[in-house]
């Protein structure tokens, strides 16, 4: 293992994110565009201040050299995170490392992995494991105008408001492990700014041919089934069931398997607009 | 009301330590911090798990809880809900083995039946578990570095690589 602290840092930054200090630092110059690249959504760059959590990126071999090998090292903290040939892997899973550390750090949220788009004031929430096909549900309902507000996390406050967590949409193509990154706008869709209510949770998954008859589901289970996707559920257990008491106090949740994405999300808005999203 | 006629056995008590509890509409959730469980009680469950202070015996929670059941029909309601309780370590000191044969079909439905008619629902209990942190968080594709399966979309991390 290097000694990280010997080590001659080229360049570095801080940030804040959901109240999680982070800091970053490379040895190699040039790395300032890369680096930015990889913070998560709305983060704030901040003075260079002792961070939560630091991350020390060595690189070997310096680009464009005949022969060299890049060997790219990743730590947290003083912890080896990975060790790979190449860049683009090292840096891709710095950037899921760091949401994933501001999802289990932040002092005042609590981060449900899930899909969430707003829709006329309310949020629409899809819990799930990855894979489960929460992005592409997500895409299709924000295709037919809902706002996007994330692929990955549904960010509550204490009062359970939803605040939007809009990372590009990781799409992955059909039998595909690896995943492709699109802006919302790329569906049309502008990102959410303003923190919303919940309206309704959707707890379904992909299945060919499958038609959507939901079954409506009471508070109390609408509760497990996002407490069972909730990164600090079990760190912080009282937190988490008092803010799910307060984020489904309005909202309906409907549970049911579903067939393609495209299909549901036109159902759901058409009859959202007609009757408002929590009067599904 | 306190039934001292019966033994400690034959009175159940409510779990209370490292056990967290929030109200949701008619429903309580109940987080067992021991296990890591979550645990969503009916109305029904919440009142019979509430009661249960180790004092009243089932047909003195029975005749309590559901005055408007018949004797026999109330007693098996709430022998229904402690035996679900027990299952979930949601009682203290209470034996081990089954008071009622959950397996028996045919008995919980006629119970539910019967509840439904004085206007009662059946006590249910709803569990998951809560989900270690590494678990709530998106996989990671093909190339990328991994340190377990868990952590991968194809559920293959080898060489510390996910396939």
């Amino acid at each position: 293992m290097e000694n990280l602290e010997r080590a001659p840092w080229a360049d570095s930054l801080t940030f804040t994110s959901f109240g999680v200090r982070i800091g970053i630092r490379v040895n190699q110059p040039r790395f300032g565009k890369s680096l930015a690249a990889l913070l998560p959504p709305g983060h704030k760059v901040t003075p260079s201040t002792a961070p939560h959590r630091l991350y020390s990126l060595v690189i070997n071999g310096l680009a464009g050299e005949r022969g060299s090998r890049r060997l790219g090292s990743l730590y947290e903290d003083s912890r080896p995170l990975a060790k790979e040939r190449e860049l683009v892997p090292v840096l891709k899973f710095l950037e899921a490392r760091i949401r994933r550390t501001v999802a289990e750090m932040a002092p005042r949220r609590i981060f449900v992995h899930a899909g969430v788009v707003e829709y006329r004031g309310r949020a629409i929430v899809i819990p799930g494991p990855s894979m489960s096909g929460k992005s592409t549900l997500v895409s299709e309902l924000i295709r037919h105008g809902a706002t996007y507000y994330s692929d990955e996390y549904a960010v509550l406050d204490d009062r359970g408001m939803i605040s939007p967590f809009a990372k590009p949409l990781s799409l992955r193509p059909h039998g595909s492990f690896n995943s492709i990154d699109y802006d919302a706008q790329h569906f049309g869709a502008l990102k959410g700014v303003k923190s919303v209510p919940i309206g309704l949770v959707l707890v379904t998954r992909y299945a060919v041919g499958a038609r959507w008859r939901p079954r409506r589901l009471t508070p109390g289970h609408g509760a497990l089934a996002l407490l069972s996707h909730c990164v600090a559920a079990r760190r912080e257990p009282q937190r988490v069931i008092k803010t799910l008491r307060h984020a489904l106090g309005e909202a309906v949740i409907l549970k049911g398997v579903r067939g393609e994405a495209s299909e549901l999300a036109r159902q759901l808005l058409e009859r959202a607009a007609e009757i408002g999203v929590d009067e599904i | 009301m306190a039934d001292k006629s019966k033994s400690a056995a034959e009175c159940p008590k409510a779990k209370s330590n490292n056990l967290l509890t929030e109200e949701v509409a008619d429903e309580l959730l109940v987080f067992d911090v021991s296990n890591n469980r979550a645990h969503c009680l009916n109305a029904s469950a919440a009142a019979i798990w509430r009661h249960c202070d180790g004092t009243r015996s089932v047909e003195s929670l029975a005749s309590n809880l559901f005055p408007k059941l018949p004797p026999s029909d109330s007693a098996r309601l709430v022998a229904v809900g402690i035996e679900r309780l027990r299952r979930r370590r949601l009682l203290e000191d209470w034996p081990a083995q089954a008071t009622v044969d959950l397996s028996k079909r045919q008995m919980l439905k006629k119970v539910a039946i019967v509840a439904a008619a004085a206007g009662v629902a059946a006590p249910l209990i709803s569990t998951v578990l809560a989900p270690t942190s590494a678990y709530a968080f998106s996989c990671m594709p093909s190339g990328m570095p991994c340190s377990a399966s868990a952590q991968c979309c194809s559920g293959l991390c080898r060489d510390l690589q996910c396939v």
